[in-house]
C-alpha cells in the first residue's frame, strides 16, 4: 500500500518506535496492561499506511503535471495533432452513435405514463404474427383485468385517409378511431377542449373528433375557438370536441381521432379482429401479472366461444420495446462497430505515445535520478495521455455534431425519434467519460513500459537503441488492430453483401418508370355505386390519355405499403378443421382490371379482371400462386372456387392465378393473398399506378391535372415513384450496412497507418543493421523483404485472431442478413486478401525506405 | 496553495512538537491522540513545511547497538502558524486541544 518510494522509511519508523517501546527506559516493567497498549498502537500504522498512500496522489502535485503535461504537447504540435485526429475520429464516431442510441433506446419517451404502458396484441400460436384484438374481446379482456390495470384502452389498427375541406381547397388528412380513455391511459391531458365520451364511442352517438395540435395550428391559427367549430371530414359534417396536446408524439403522425363506435356493424364479431389495446399497468404490477391476469380471460374465452376463440390469447409487450425492438440489433452492432474502431485508435495512439516515451527515456531517466519516484513518473505519463484524450475528445465533439447530422441525413425513416437526436449533455457527458477511459487506457501501456525500463540503465544508453519489451508491445497492439478491424471487415462485409442481396430481390412487379398516386372516394361525396364507378373510370381514363403514359391501374393497397387487411379461406368443400388458425389466412386486395398489367404482374393462369366482372356478375376472385399452390396443390385452379369470410359467405369463382408479389418486405416471401374486383367490391380508397413510356416517369403535373379535372374535390397529395417503396423496403439495411463499412474503412485505415508507422520506426532503428547488412552485400530486395516479413508476421498473427473474433462477430450478426450466411466464402476470403494487401501496402514505404539506406553515411553517422 | 487552517489534530501535535517532543510515540503519550492520527499529521506538517524530520545517524545507532530514531522537529513557519492559532483560538473564545494554549494577539 505504501508506494515503494516510501516504504523503508515507513517501516524503520514504526520498527524503530516499538523497539524503544521494548527496550526503552521502562523497559524493567513488563506489564499486560502496556503490552496491549503497544499492540494497539501499532495499529495506528495501518491508516498511517493509507495516509502515506493518499498523500502521494495529492492534488497540487496533479496540478504541476497537468501544467507539465500541457507543455509538453504543446512542444510537439505535429505528434499532438496526430494523436488528437485519431482520437477525436474514434472519440467522435462514438459519441454520435452514442447520442442516437441515447434518444432512441435510453431517454424516456415523451408519454407521460410510458413505464407503465404495456401493449396488446392477439396472437393465435406462439411465434405466430401479432394480430390485434376483436371489439368483443377487448370489452372482455377490459373487464376481466381491472386488478392488473388502472386503464384498459384501445386504438383502430386501421389509419384511415380522410379529406377535408380547408378555405375551399381539399386536403389529406390521417385519422385513427381510439376508445375515450385513450388519452388518459397515456397520461395526458387535452391541449384544449376534451376527450371522448363513453357516449360519443358507442354506435350512433354524436359525431365529434378531436384534432392534433399540428392541425389544430395549421385550419384555426390555435384559436381556442376550434372546440365546437365543424368540419366537413369526407363530406360529413363533425364537431370537433378536444384538441391533443402539442407534446403527444404518440401514436404518430395523426391528424383526427376518431371514436370508436362500439356496438356499430363489425363490433359484434370476435373474429374481426381490428383493435390494438394498450394497458396503463396498475402501480407495483409487473408485466407478468398483467399477462396472467390476460391469459385467465383468454382461458374463458376459447372456453366460451370456441367457434371464434379457439387458440386465441393476448401477448403483452412494455411500450418502450415496441417502440425499440425493429431497431435494437441494428443499433447495438453499430455501438459494438464503432467502439471497435475507438479500441483501434487507442492502440495507434498508445503505439504512438510508446514511440514517444522511447525518444524520452533520456529525459525520464534524469528526472528518475533526480530522485522523481517511479509512481510519479507513472503518474505524470498518465496524465498526459489523459491531456492528450481531452484535446481528442473536444475534437470529438465537433465530429460528433457533424456525425449526428449525417447520421439524421442517412435516417432509414424508421428510426423512432430521429428528431430528438443530439448532442446534448448526456451526449457530453457520455464523451468526456469516454475521454478519460480512452487517457487512462492508452496511457497505461507507456507507464507499464517505465515500470520495466531499468531506469537508471537508461541514463547510460538514453537515446539509442530500444527496448525488447517496448517492440513486443508494440507488435501486440498492431496485431490487436488488425484482428479488430478484421472483425469490422467480415460485419461490414457480410452486411453489404446482405443488402445488395436484398436489393436484387426481384419485388414481383416492375419497379421502374411508374408512380403511384392514392385516390380517396368517401362515400359521404359518392353514395351512388355508379357515380362511383363513373368518377374511377374517368380518373383511369384521363390519366392514360396523358401524353407519355403506357398503362394506368389501380389497387387498394399497392405491395410494400402494408397490409388491407386479411380473412380466412379454404377450397369449397374443403374446409380445414380450425377455420381460425391463423395459417388459413389470406390477405385482401381489391384490383381493378388494368392492375396487373400497369404493375407488370404476369398471370399465372386465367385472366386478369374484366369490365363485366361487376356488381352484377358472380363473385369472382384472382388468387396469388402461393395460395393457389396451398388451396389446389397440383391441381388448375381457375374455374374452380373458394369460401372467404368476407361480408358474406358467397363462394367466389377462381377466374385467374397472379404470381407472387412481395407484400410486407423484401426480405418476407410472399404471403397468401387473393385479389377482389374494385368495380365489383365498389373500392373507395385507391392507389392508381402511372406507368411512363420505356421505364421513364410520366409527367407528374400532367397527371395531377387530369385527376383535378375528373373530380375536382380529390386532393392530389402524393404521387410518389414506385422505386421509393423499394428504397424504403431496404433503408434499414442500406443504413446498416453504410455505416459499417464507413466504420470499417476507418478501422483498416488506422490499422494500416499503424503498422505503417511501427514499421518506419522500426525501420529507423534498424538503419545502423541494415546498413551492415547492405555494406556486407545484401540485395536491397532482400532487405525491404525482412521488413515487409515484419509486417507481415504482426499481420498474420491479426489476421488469425481476428478470424476467430469475426467468427463470433459474424454469428451475432445473423439476424440481420438476408440471403448470405454468416460463413460468406466470398467475403471471408475477398475480406482476408484486402487486409493482407493493405498490410503489403503499408509496409511497402518503409520496405523502400530500408532498401534505399546507403551503408556508407549510416555507418558513418554514429562512429 | 493557500494556507489551511489547522486542523485540531494536527495543532495538537504541532503544539506537541513545539514543546519539544520529537518522535512518534513521545508525541502519542502528550497528546493522547491515537497513533493512526498521529502519524499522518506528521506527515501533513511535513508536506506543509511547518515541521520538518530527519533521521539520527546510523552509524551512532548502531554503535549503541539499537535503531536508529526519526526525529521530528518545528519549523520557523510552524512556530508561526501555532502562534496564529492560537490567537485564533483566544478571538474565538475558544479552548484549544490538549495543551494548547490560546494566546493574545
Amino acid at each position: 500500500m505504501v508506494p515503494r518510494s516510501q516504504r523503508d522509511a515507513w517501516r524503520e519508523e514504526w520498527e524503530a518506535e516499538v523497539w524503544y517501546e521494548v527496550h526503552g527506559a521502562a523497559a524493567g516493567e513488563v506489564s499486560p496492561v502496556r503490552g496491549v497498549k503497544l499492540v494497539l498502537r501499532c495499529l495506528g500504522a495501518f491508516p498511517h499506511a493509507a495516509w502515506v498512500h493518499a498523500d502521494a496522489w495529492r492534488v497540487d502535485g496533479v496540478w504541476q503535471d497537468l501544467r507539465f503535461g500541457a507543455r509538453t504537447l504543446a512542444r510537439r504540435p505535429g505528434f499532438t495533432i496526430v494523436a488528437a485526429l485519431t482520437l477525436g475520429l474514434g472519440i467522435g464516431g462514438n459519441t454520435a452513435v452514442f447520442s442516437v442510441v441515447n434518444a432512441v433506446l435510453l431517454r424516456p419517451l415523451p408519454i407521460a405514463n410510458a413505464d407503465r404502458l404495456v401493449y396488446t396484441w392477439g396472437r393465435n400460436f406462439p411465434g405466430g404474427p401479432a394480430a390485434s384484438v376483436s371489439p368483443p374481446d377487448y370489452l372482455d379482456y377490459r373487464a376481466g383485468t381491472v386488478g392488473v390495470f388502472e386503464e384498459f384502452a384501445a386504438q383502430s389498427s386501421w389509419t384511415a385517409a380522410i379529406v377535408v375541406e380547408a378555405n375551399g381547397n381539399p386536403e389529406e388528412l390521417r385519422g385513427r378511431a381510439f376508445t375515450a380513455n385513450f388519452l388518459a391511459t397515456l397520461g395526458h391531458e387535452p391541449a384544449v377542449g376534451r376527450s371522448f365520451t363513453p357516449a360519443e364511442t358507442t354506435v350512433g352517438g354524436p359525431a365529434v373528433v378531436m384534432i392534433s395540435h399540428g392541425l389544430w395550428g395549421r385550419m384555426f391559427g390555435f384559436d381556442p375557438g376550434a372546440v365546437g367549430a365543424t368540419l366537413r371530414l369526407d363530406g360529413e359534417a363533425v364537431t370537433v370536441v378536444g384538441v391533443l396536446p402539442g407534446d403527444l408524439t404518440y401514436p404518430a403522425s395523426l391528424d383526427i381521432w376518431f371514436p370508436l363506435e362500439f356496438g356499430g356493424p363489425g363490433y359484434e364479431s370476435r373474429a374481426a379482429h381490428f383493435l390494438r389495446p394498450i394497458g396503463l399497468l396498475r402501480r407495483g404490477v409487473t408485466v407478468e401479472q398483467a399477462q396472467s391476469a390476460l391469459d385467465a380471460v383468454s382461458a374463458r374465452l376459447e372456453a366460451a366461444y370456441p367457434d371464434t376463440n379457439d387458440g386465441w390469447y393476448a401477448v403483452v409487450q412494455p411500450l418502450r420495446e415496441l417502440f425499440t425492438a425493429s431497431v435494437r440489433p441494428a443499433l447495438i452492432v453499430l455501438l459494438a462497430a464503432v467502439g471497435l474502431v475507438l479500441l483501434i485508435a487507442c492502440g495507434n495512439v498508445a503505439n504512438l505515445l510508446l514511440a514517444r516515451a522511447a525518444a524520452r527515456r533520456g529525459e525520464i531517466a534524469v528526472r528518475a535520478a533526480l530522485g522523481a519516484t517511479r509512481l510519479r513518473l507513472a503518474r505524470q505519463v498518465a496524465t498526459e495521455s489523459v491531456l492528450l484524450a481531452a484535446v481528442g475528445g473536444a475534437a470529438g465533439v465537433a465530429l460528433a455534431w457533424a456525425g449526428v447530422e449525417a447520421l439524421r441525413v442517412l435516417d432509414p425513416g424508421n428510426l423512432p425519434r430521429i428528431d430528438e437526436v443530439g448532442v446534448d449533455a448526456t451526449t457530453l457527458a457520455f464523451c468526456a467519460v469516454l475521454s478519460l477511459g480512452v487517457g487512462l487506457l492508452f496511457g497505461m501501456a507507456p507507464a507499464l513500459g517505465l515500470r520495466r525500463d531499468n531506469l537508471e540503465d537508461a541514463l547510460g544508453t538514453a537515446g539509442r537503441g530500444q527496448s525488447g519489451g517496448r517492440s513486443r508491445l508494440v507488435n501486440v497492439l498492431v496485431a490487436g488492430e488488425v484482428a479488430l478491424s478484421f472483425v469490422l471487415l467480415i460485419g461490414a462485409g457480410l452486411l453489404f453483401r446482405s443488402f445488395l442481396e436484398l436489393r436484387s430481390v426481384d419485388p414481383g412487379f416492375d419497379v421502374e418508370g411508374a408512380v403511384a398516386i392514392p385516390v380517396s372516394l368517401p362515400e359521404r361525396t359518392w353514395p351512388n355505386l355508379d357515380a362511383l364507378e363513373a368518377v374511377r373510370d374517368e380518373i383511369a381514363e384521363r390519366l392514360a390519355a396523358v401524353p407519355g403514359v403506357t398503362a394506368v391501374g389501380a389497387a387498394s393497397i399497392l405491395p410494400l405499403s402494408g397490409s388491407q387487411g386479411d380473412t380466412y379461406v379454404y377450397a369449397e368443400g374443403r374446409p380445414p378443421a380450425r377455420i381460425q388458425d391463423i395459417d388459413n389466412t389470406a390477405q385482401i386486395r381489391l384490383v381493378d382490371e388494368t392492375y396487373f398489367d400497369a404493375m407488370g404482374v404476369p398471370m399465372a393462369a386465367g385472366r386478369s379482371f374484366a369490365v363485366h366482372d361487376d356488381r352484377s356478375a358472380p363473385h369472382r376472385v384472382i388468387l396469388n400462386e402461393s395460395l393457389a399452390n396451398d388451396l389446389f396443390p397440383g391441381e388448375d385452379a381457375v374455374g374452380k372456387r373458394i369460401v372467404a369470410w368476407l361480408d358474406d359467405e358467397t363462394p367466389l369463382e377462381i377466374v385467374g392465378v397472379a404470381s407472387d408479389v412481395r407484400q410486407f418486405s423484401l426480405g418476407f416471401p410472399a404471403q397468401r393473398e387473393f385479389y377482389l374486383s374494385a368495380r365489383q367490391r365498389g373500392a373507395r380508397s385507391l392507389s392508381f399506378v402511372v406507368r411512363g413510356r420505356d421505364g421513364a416517369l410520366p409527367p407528374v403535373a400532367a397527371l395531377r391535372d387530369a385527376i383535378r379535372t375528373a373530380d375536382p374535390g380529390q386532393p392530389v397529395s402524393r404521387v410518389t415513384p414506385l422505386e421509393t417503396y423499394i428504397d424504403g423496403a431496404v433503408a434499414t439495411d442500406r443504413f446498416q450496412a453504410l455505416l459499417l463499412v464507413l466504420f470499417a474503412s476507418l478501422a483498416l485505415a488506422l490499422a494500416a497507418i499503424g503498422i505503417y508507422g511501427v514499421l518506419a520506426h522500426a525501420v529507423g532503428q534498424r538503419r545502423r543493421e541494415i546498413g551492415i547488412r547492405l555494406a556486407m552485400g545484401a540485395e536491397r530486395g532482400s532487405v525491404a523483404g525482412l521488413v515487409i516479413r515484419q509486417g507481415f508476421a504482426v499481420a498474420l498473427v491479426g489476421a488469425a485472431l481476428g478470424l476467430a473474433g469475426a467468427a463470433i462477430a459474424a454469428r451475432a450478426l445473423r439476424s440481420l442478413l438476408y440471403g448470405v450466411g454468416p460463413v460468406d466464402p466470398l467475403t471471408w476470403v475477398g475480406t482476408t486478401v484486402f487486409v493482407l494487401t493493405v498490410v503489403l501496402l503499408s509496409s511497402w514505404l518503409p520496405a523502400r525506405q530500408a532498401a534505399r539506406t546507403d551503408p556508407a553515411t549510416v555507418l558513418r553517422e554514429d562512429s | 496553495m493557500s494556507p489551511r487552517p489547522l486542523g485540531h489534530a494536527t495543532l495538537a501535535v504541532l503544539n506537541a512538537l513545539a514543546d519539544g517532543h520529537r518522535y512518534g510515540f513521545d508525541i502519542i503519550d502528550r497528546t493522547g491522540l491515537p497513533s493512526g492520527t498521529v502519524y499522518p499529521a506528521l506527515g501533513a506538517l511535513s508536506r506543509r513545511e511547518l515541521a520538518t524530520s530527519a533521521w539520527e545517524d546510523e552509524a551512532k545507532a548502531r554503535a549503541e547497538g539499537r535503531p536508529r530514531r526519526r526525529y521530528y522537529e518545528i519549523t520557523r513557519e510552524g512556530r508561526a502558524a501555532l502562534k496564529a492559532a492560537r490567537v485564533r483560538l483566544n478571538r474565538l473564545g475558544l479552548s484549544g486541544p490538549r495543551g494548547v494554549r490560546p494566546e493574545e494577539a
